[in-house]
């Protein structure tokens, strides 16, 4: 009987320790209650909760970095040795399809083409881009009058057309976002242009066989 | 002695990472939604993400803090530390994955793709603050519910 009551004293002892400034209870997380835990080599439910959070965090955290990099082109500016030609001339036949040339939108406007080719394909691919930064410069993509769909942002990764290998290809600047700067490569003579248009302008390439 | 060490480590992170962090969240999370959001929603054109960047800042210092016990010592000595950190992260995820939906949405201008984007965004953003809630309400951020328990 004796032992009974000791042991519900000591119970009572735990459970109503004095509060100070009535917030003991911060105190009891950090001091009494995760310690005790500790000392048994347990986890108090608290300190599960954070750690099975953090777990949480971690993995919302890499989702977020994922769907981040899948938002932005993340492309850097190219440094070999043909950009520098590219700046110059705004045409390249050694540099790929999504090059990045420019850190900044130059403001350049830019002019129409006439691409010759020897191709004997009916159809050709038209790849656009932007070469520069990223800065929600929109364009539209029309083909021999009709357009190729709605206008669209251009990013730095390259969205692709099929065209005709005869036809004229006109590209109208519908968004500026700080210079419309954009890039095209036609797989027809597999060259890049990288053009510039302000809003409401457009640049006309003809492409001609030979 | 170890303890001691502990605190200063702890003190070291909050002040030299965790309360910039903070800061940093709840200023992006204003942003979002008064500069990108309501940009995109009034000019129909889409714009640069920046959310899902935070949340990865602060996800990886939450996921720190958690993980070192010499920094989770941060959440005892400050009790709202831990449901300020959950509950700006649960706002500042669900805000970016609005942002990264009309975004995408907004990239082609299209009237159609537009109106399906904000239905898709305002159905996502409702669905997941009614998740939010519900998670907040069967396990809440009483900090002395747990002294209680133990």
């Amino acid at each position: 009987m004796n032992e009974i009551r000791q042991e519900s004293k000591e119970v009572r002892r735990e459970q109503f320790r004095p509060e100070e400034n009535g917030v003991s209870y911060v105190q009891d997380i950090g001091d009494t209650a995760d310690k005790q835990q500790r000392r048994k080599g347990q986890e108090s439910p608290f300190t599960g909760r954070i750690i099975r959070g953090a777990g949480v965090a971690f993995a919302a955290a890499i989702l977020a970095l994922i769907l981040f990099a899948t938002g932005h082109g993340g492309r850097s500016v190219d440094k070999s040795i043909y950009v520098e030609d590219a700046i110059e001339t705004h045409v390249s036949t050694t540099l790929g399809v999504g090059t990045r040339i420019l850190k900044r939108d130059d403001n350049y406007i830019g002019g129409d083409m006439t691409i010759m080719h020897s191709s004997d394909k009916e159809e050709t691919t038209l790849y656009v881009w932007d070469y520069a930064a990223e800065d929600g410069d929109y364009v539209q993509v029309f083909v021999d009058g009709a357009p190729l769909g709605e206008p669209f942002m251009i990013r730095s990764t390259p969205v692709s057309f099929t065209i005709p290998s005869v036809c004229e290809v006109k590209v109208v600047g519908t968004h500026d976002g700080g210079g419309i700067t954009y890039a095209v490569y036609y797989e027809v003579d597999q060259t890049t242009y990288f053009n510039g248009t302000s809003q409401g302008g457009d640049n006309t390439y003809t492409l001609v066989r030979e | 002695m170890k303890d001691l060490i502990a605190n200063f480590f702890a003190v070291l992170w909050f002040f030299g990472v965790m309360l910039g962090t903070l800061a940093l969240s709840v200023f992006t999370l204003i942003g979002i939604y008064s500069m990108n959001i309501m940009g995109m929603l009034k000019s129909g054109f889409s714009s640069q993400t920046v959310g899902f960047l935070f949340c990865f800042i602060l996800g990886s210092v939450i996921a720190v803090t958690g993980w070192v016990p010499a920094f989770r010592r941060c959440y005892y000595k400050l009790p709202w530390l831990y449901p300020l950190c959950t509950i700006l992260f649960m706002d500042l995820f669900i805000l970016s994955i609005t942002e990264f939906i009309l975004a995408k949405g907004f990239s082609v201008i299209d009237p159609i793709r537009h109106a399906l984007t904000l239905i898709i965004a305002a159905i996502q953003f409702v669905v997941c603050r009614v998740a939010m809630c519900w998670y907040l309400n069967k396990y809440p951020m009483v900090l002395h519910k747990y002294d209680r328990i133990e």
